[in-house]
């Protein structure tokens, strides 16, 4: 996948997020999601797909999050994919091309998908959480695919 | 010989006591009681000490205190004095003779040094006429009634009988019945022919330098059996050591032994635990990298799999065309130029252009990016569906490790609760490694034994060889036929002394051996395990199980000290010394029927022979008190008020 040289060269999250939930998932080590087990990329990507059922948040002051060199086309298919699917219509499709649009709306809802791993980890214990994706999987799984 | 009395000045925790064993002329049988440090053993210890002049029965020599007892050395301090004694006095009887031995030793008082001790004794005889011995006249006296180095079939620990027949082997079993069988006569008497031979053949070798060469020779062989055969002494001195240890462990380990098994297998279930462990961390993280990976992909999915059709649709209906720049189309119909060939565009040109921009309505960038994204997205797909199949391999992996944990936890509990029921697991490590020791010694040992009980056979066999030369030389020499004569008849008659001495005892061993299994037979309760007692020619004292085993070390403790009760009695019976039996601590290791067994036995005993006997609060069971106490002539308890001087709290005669 080739890069626009005039695009993005990295995903941000919100400062305050960064600083506070980010920093409280290295600490807690929760759900394993913290920076010694899971790559950024693949938090961040965790975020979104809280963030997405929801709705997006704009950040209020972004902090370098991924380096564009550590966001891999996997991952790149994963934000696009969501951006394709929210478009309008087929005449929108040239929009994907714009890569700051992509990263915005995918850093948007990783940013709501940040505030809902907060609400978690202050609510609930590891293993309820735990519990719950799993049940969250096994619905998605049954609606998707099953 | 019967002990009247027993006096005891400043002697260990006895300052001043005096016991009297009077004889009610049915059993002469002395009962002491007295609790664990009283003094039980120090009055064995005393009785020892006064005749003998030592005290085999100390636990530690090296490490015990004083002879002399501290109250009386703080008191001797108190009044200034310089020396204080420990005196010890025993009156006994024999026939019609009254003897009175007395020991006494004197202390420093400021250090507490000990002087020689004097013994000394006093004999009356039946017509009142006095005559006292000192030092070694009145050791003679002692040795002519209770030989020293029979001494301790009259005064034994009960504590160390179980031990006798392990530790005591060979050498001092033939000694016992060597003395027993009054063959010193013999035994002196060929000491002093073998020197008459070698005094004859010395002067035979003076006159026939040939002859002086032989004998030479055999003096070197000579020296060498000597050497070979004690070598071989100390080595089966060892191997008896080592029996002993190992005896010592296998008590230890007695039922304890699987503890090691127990603890080797703790070890490796808490490291299979340990492991499990680990696994079931990993599986964990495991899982909660499927969630994630599985919460990005099934959450995305929807728009995977949308994004997956448009793709797929808009290239089966060729709207992803190849490389072509839709701007740089837009460029040419802008400028009404060929960009390529640089040259103007005719309507038709420019409206074959347009209708081409309007095809591509995807621009190459954006299929390029679609494109690069579709096998991402099929792989994508493929793998969401794998979820179920890769679910039920993590969890059903966890379930495993799960119940393996649960199993190994089990299985660690049950053998934790065993492993605690072992007092002491270290010392029971300990008495397995000197086991393991001991018996890689005996092997090495016996070995050794072995070359050189073989070398002791080739030199015996060349001192014969060399006492026929000696034989033959001296016919050749004239001058030397009476000495040849003389040398013949003692040899002749040391060979006369020799089978005497050895039938002698032979008759004494077999008398043992028959008397020591008739009394074992009435002390044991087993009736049906043991067929004999063997007393072999090495003088090794054996239980023959009834299957034809030999036994006596894998015997219980109670049964080796009833084994050496027997041999005991047995001993006293054949001694012909009519001595006195003083047991401390006689039942200490048996138990239930054999104790009463025990007691029945002593009372008969004791008929014919004075027995004292100590026992603790505890041996002196309900058992023992019903056989023993209606027939007893004196019954004694002994105590301690202040934990340093022992005194009687009372006494029934």
């Amino acid at each position: 996948m080739e890069v626009n040289k005039k695009s993005p060269d990295r995903v941000y999250i919100d400062k305050a997020i960064n600083s506070s939930v980010v920093k409280a998932i290295d600490d807690k080590k929760f759900l394993a999601l913290d920076i010694a087990t899971t790559s950024r990329m693949e938090l961040f990507l965790f975020a979104m797909t809280l963030g997405i059922p929801v709705c997006k948040t704009p950040l209020d002051s972004q902090e370098s999050f991924v380096l564009e060199q550590s966001i891999k086309n996997h991952h790149k298919s994963l934000m696009y994919s969501n951006f394709i699917s929210n478009l309008a219509g087929d005449s929108n499709l040239e929009e994907v091309i714009d890569k700051e649009k992509v990263y915005c709306d995918a850093q948007q809802y990783a940013n709501t998908g940040f505030q809902v791993i907060r609400e978690m980890m202050k609510n609930k214990s590891p293993s309820v959480v735990e519990l719950e994706l799993f049940n969250g999987l096994d619905e998605m799984y049954k609606k998707y695919i099953g | 010989m019967r002990i009247q009395s027993i006096v005891i000045k400043n002697y260990r925790q006895y300052k001043d006591l005096a016991l009297n064993f009077v004889d009610n002329g049915k059993h002469d049988l002395h009962i002491i009681i007295g609790s664990n440090g009283v003094g039980k053993t120090n009055l064995l210890n005393a009785t020892v000490w006064c005749l003998y002049g030592d005290e085999p029965h100390l636990g530690d020599k090296s490490r015990a205190l004083p002879r002399i007892s501290l109250s009386a050395l703080d008191e001797a301090r108190e009044k200034g004095m310089g020396n204080c004694d420990v005196i010890v006095s025993i009156t006994a009887s024999d026939g019609g003779g009254i003897f009175k031995f007395e020991r006494v030793q004197s202390f420093n008082v400021s250090n507490a040094f000990e002087r020689k001790s004097k013994f000394s004794v006093l004999v009356t005889d039946e017509g009142g006429n006095h005559n006292y011995y000192e030092d070694d006249k009145a050791k003679e006296c002692i040795n002519q009634y209770m030989p020293e180095r029979i001494r301790e079939y009259f005064f034994f620990d009960g504590e160390r009988l179980d031990r006798y027949f392990i530790t005591e082997q060979g050498s001092k079993i033939k000694d016992s019945i060597h003395t027993i069988s009054q063959v010193q006569l013999l035994s002196t008497m060929r000491e002093h022919l073998e020197n008459v031979i070698n005094e004859k053949q010395k002067e035979a070798g003076k006159k026939s330098p040939g002859i002086a060469n032989l004998y030479n020779e055999r003096e070197e062989i000579t020296k060498q059996i000597t050497k070979l055969t004690e070598d071989i002494s100390d080595l089966n001195t060892q191997v008896n050591t080592s029996k002993l240890a190992i005896s010592k462990a296998q008590e230890i380990l007695h039922g304890q032994e699987d503890s090691l098994e127990f603890d080797k297998k703790y070890t490796i279930l808490t490291s299979k635990k340990e492991y499990l462990e680990g696994e079931l961390k990993s599986n964990k993280l495991d899982i909660l990298k499927f969630i994630r990976d599985y919460q990005i992909l099934l959450s995305f999915y929807p728009h995977i799999k949308r994004t997956y059709d448009i793709i797929k649709e808009k290239d089966s209906a060729g709207m992803l065309p190849p490389n072509i720049d839709k701007n740089f189309l837009k460029q040419m119909l802008d400028e009404h130029k060929c960009l390529v060939c640089n040259r103007d565009l005719f309507d038709k040109e420019e409206s074959e252009v347009q209708q081409l921009i309007d095809r591509l309505k995807v621009s190459s960038e954006l299929s390029n990016l679609l494109m690069s994204m579709k096998s991402d997205l099929e792989m994508k797909i493929d793998e969401a569906k794998r979820y179920k199949e890769k679910k039920g391999k993590l969890l059903d992996q966890r379930r495993r490790i799960e119940k393996e944990i649960q199993e190994v936890n089990r299985d660690i509990n049950e053998i934790d609760l065993k492993l605690k029921s072992y007092s002491n697991k270290e010392k029971i490590a300990n008495a397995h490694k000197e086991r393991t020791m001991h018996e890689g010694l005996i092997e090495t040992n016996n070995k050794k034994i072995g070359a050189y009980e073989h070398q002791l056979k080739q030199q015996n066999q060349k001192l014969n060889d060399l006492n026929e030369k000696l034989d033959k030389a001296l016919s050749q020499q004239k001058e030397c036929e009476l000495l040849k004569k003389l040398i013949h008849f003692a040899k002749d008659a040391n060979s006369v002394i020799e089978e005497v001495e050895h039938e002698l005892m032979t008759e004494v061993r077999n008398n043992m051996q028959r008397k020591t299994m008739e009394y074992f037979d009435r002390l044991i309760w087993k009736k049906n395990t043991y067929a004999n007692i063997e007393l072999d020619e090495e003088y090794k004292l054996d239980l023959i199980h009834k299957y034809g085993y030999r036994c006596v070390g894998s015997c219980s403790a109670a049964e080796r000290a009833l084994l050496a009760l027997s041999f005991t009695l047995a001993l006293h019976g054949e001694s012909g010394f009519d001595a006195l039996l003083f047991i401390d601590t006689p039942v200490s290791r048996v138990s239930d029927t054999n104790r009463e067994n025990s007691a029945v036995v002593l009372g008969e005993v004791s008929k014919h022979k004075q027995i004292i006997m100590t026992f603790a609060p505890s041996e002196y069971s309900s058992e023992i008190q019903r056989v023993l106490e209606p027939i007893a002539s004196t019954l004694v308890k002994l105590y301690t008020e202040d934990e340093r001087s022992t005194q009687l709290e009372w006494e029934v005669i």
